[in-house]
């Protein structure tokens, strides 16, 4: 396939000395390659790794320094940068296996999503108990998939350990568990919090501390049931269960309504008997508002919503007492709120100039020299504006950098 | 589309703009490049299909249109297009992509 004129930089295709060919040729030259199998050739040529260490080792027994040499993944991630991400993106939208399949094809599922189910179903026949999916985090790494006994006895101790962790909300991704078991994981949306409609997810309540009295309630229940049906026995109980279960979705508002108006009718005998209390013990116990539950999801007392309701302030978000351990990670110098700040200085001294200034060709520099000469304060306004242009130039690029340092781009802010 | 993006490119069209303005040799010679620049664009500029049918001949120029304008179109996008950005940064409340191995 080459001519004479090359054979002097064609190696000869054994299998040992292809490489080491390869491993000669690659750092500067460009040469054919020699007839190797194309994933062979691809694999020579595309990992960096491979051939960063290829280029150390031939550097070092050759007697000179490091090659520095940026790698194509830092090329490519810089040029995906200024690309709408969605190119390069798998669809973010995923289904799981159904949490009921055994441990061996569930842990690299878990490995990958990082999600684990704390509580399994004892009885499959009990259609009491319900299956809690929840998504965890694991503690340090997860447990490696092998045959091997000592492995499952590692599995299954870090399976104990990690039924012992609190579950917490994956990353904020959205999970949810589809009506044919499976569960899906949707990292384009964001983890939403448990609102009390008992048609959109399994797990609402799992999170919700203070539900944990009630969490297994009825409609969800014979929900779980009709998963189950679904999977485990024929279509035309599973159709006759959803039949049910709909039926439940339609009512259940109602009778919560029912009960909640009962509720609050006993509470309101109660408190008529009791003594009024004072306006101090009203706020620390407010009465419960049975309605809310219906159209708005509670403000329950946990940390979250707390933290939530600090962060949704636009005064309090500022300084807040409390902060996402994910905040503290990065400390950002703050280039937005430079930019922000310089913006606004730029439009008050711009507005400022244009009194002065006259947009033609005859008066344009005119005026500049007016301003800077004539004009009292004038050379410290124009000043102003044109160091505060060239600081917001330098800003926002640095703000540009941190935003790819830090990642900030990917999902779920890929259009900020 | 990046929010974030436009602003930059608002940001940079703004301090062009701005550096026009004075109308001194700095900003003469800078016009003057820009339109250049401008001019050897593949498709859009005079060397382009249909330049000449569209009006755009090496010899018409741009900058007194450039001065005329003082940087008022980009500087009214600017506002809502940051305010977009800012919304967006308060929705999301930390920084750094969302789905991290914590350690």
């Amino acid at each position: 396939m080459a001519g004479p004129e090359t054979d002097s930089a064609k190696p000869k295709p054994d299998a040992a000395k292809t490489s080491a060919a390869v491993a000669e040729m690659l750092p500067g030259m460009l040469v054919r390659l020699p007839s190797v199998h194309p994933r062979q050739r691809r694999l020579a040529v595309w990992r960096p790794s491979v051939r960063a260490e290829r280029n150390q080792s031939e550097a070092a027994s050759a007697g000179m320094g490091n090659g520095h040499r940026i790698s194509w993944r830092v090329f490519i991630a810089f040029l995906r940068f200024f690309l709408p991400r969605t190119l390069f993106e798998p669809p973010p939208f995923s289904r799981l296996v159904t949490p009921q399949t055994t441990l061996w094809e569930w842990t690299p599922v878990q490995q990958k999503y990082r999600i684990w189910v704390t509580a399994r179903p004892i009885a499959c026949s009990s259609s009491t108990r319900a299956a809690r999916i929840s998504v965890a985090r694991p503690i340090g790494k997860p447990a490696r998939t092998s045959s091997s006994a000592l492995a499952r006895q590692r599995l299954r101790q870090r399976r104990r350990q990690l039924r012992r962790t609190r579950a917490a909300p994956m990353d904020r991704a959205h999970v949810e568990l589809a009506p044919d078991g499976q569960i899906i994981v949707d990292t384009s949306r964001l983890y939403q919090w448990p609102r009390d409609n008992p048609a959109t997810s399994v797990i609402r309540d799992h999170f919700c501390r203070c539900n944990w009295e009630r969490r297994e309630s009825v409609p969800r229940v014979r929900e779980i049931a009709a998963v189950r049906a679904a999977t485990e026995r024929g279509a035309d109980d599973a159709r006759r269960e959803n039949a049910e279960r709909k039926e439940w979705q339609i009512r259940w508002p109602v009778e919560r309504l029912k009960a909640g108006v009962k509720e609050d009718l006993e509470s309101l005998r109660q408190t008529a008997c009791k003594k009024p209390r004072n306006k101090s013990n009203f706020l620390k116990s407010p009465p419960r508002r049975r309605l809310h539950l219906d159209f708005r999801h509670k403000h329950d007392d946990t940390p979250r919503n707390r933290a939530l309701g600090v962060l949704s302030n636009v005064f309090l978000h500022l300084h807040p007492a409390k902060i996402n351990r994910d905040a503290v990670r990065y400390a950002t110098p703050g280039h937005g709120g430079i930019t922000f700040y310089l913006f606004i200085v730029l439009t008050l001294t711009g507005v400022m100039l244009m009194f002065y200034y006259h947009p033609s060709k005859v008066q344009a520099f005119r005026d500049v020299l007016y301003l800077e000469h004539d004009v009292p304060f004038g050379k410290l306004l124009r000043n102003m504006h044109r160091w505060a242009a060239h600081l917001m130039v330098i800003a926002v690029e640095l703000h540009m950098f941190r935003v790819f340092l830090t990642g900030s781009y990917k999902k779920p802010r890929e259009f900020n | 589309m990046n929010v974030g993006v436009i602003l930059l490119v608002l940001t940079l069209l703004l301090s062009f703009t701005g550096y026009l303005l004075p109308d001194d040799q700095l900003g003469f010679w800078a016009v003057t490049v820009g339109t250049n620049m401008a001019r050897a664009t593949p498709l859009l500029g005079h060397e382009g299909p249909f330049g000449q049918q569209l009006g755009m001949t090496p010899y018409n120029d741009v900058r007194f249109g450039l001065l005329g304008a003082p940087s008022w179109t980009p500087t009214r996008s600017f506002a809502p297009t940051s305010g977009l950005h800012w919304h967006s940064h308060h929705r999301f409340h930390f920084y750094g992509p969302a789905l991290l191995a914590r350690p």
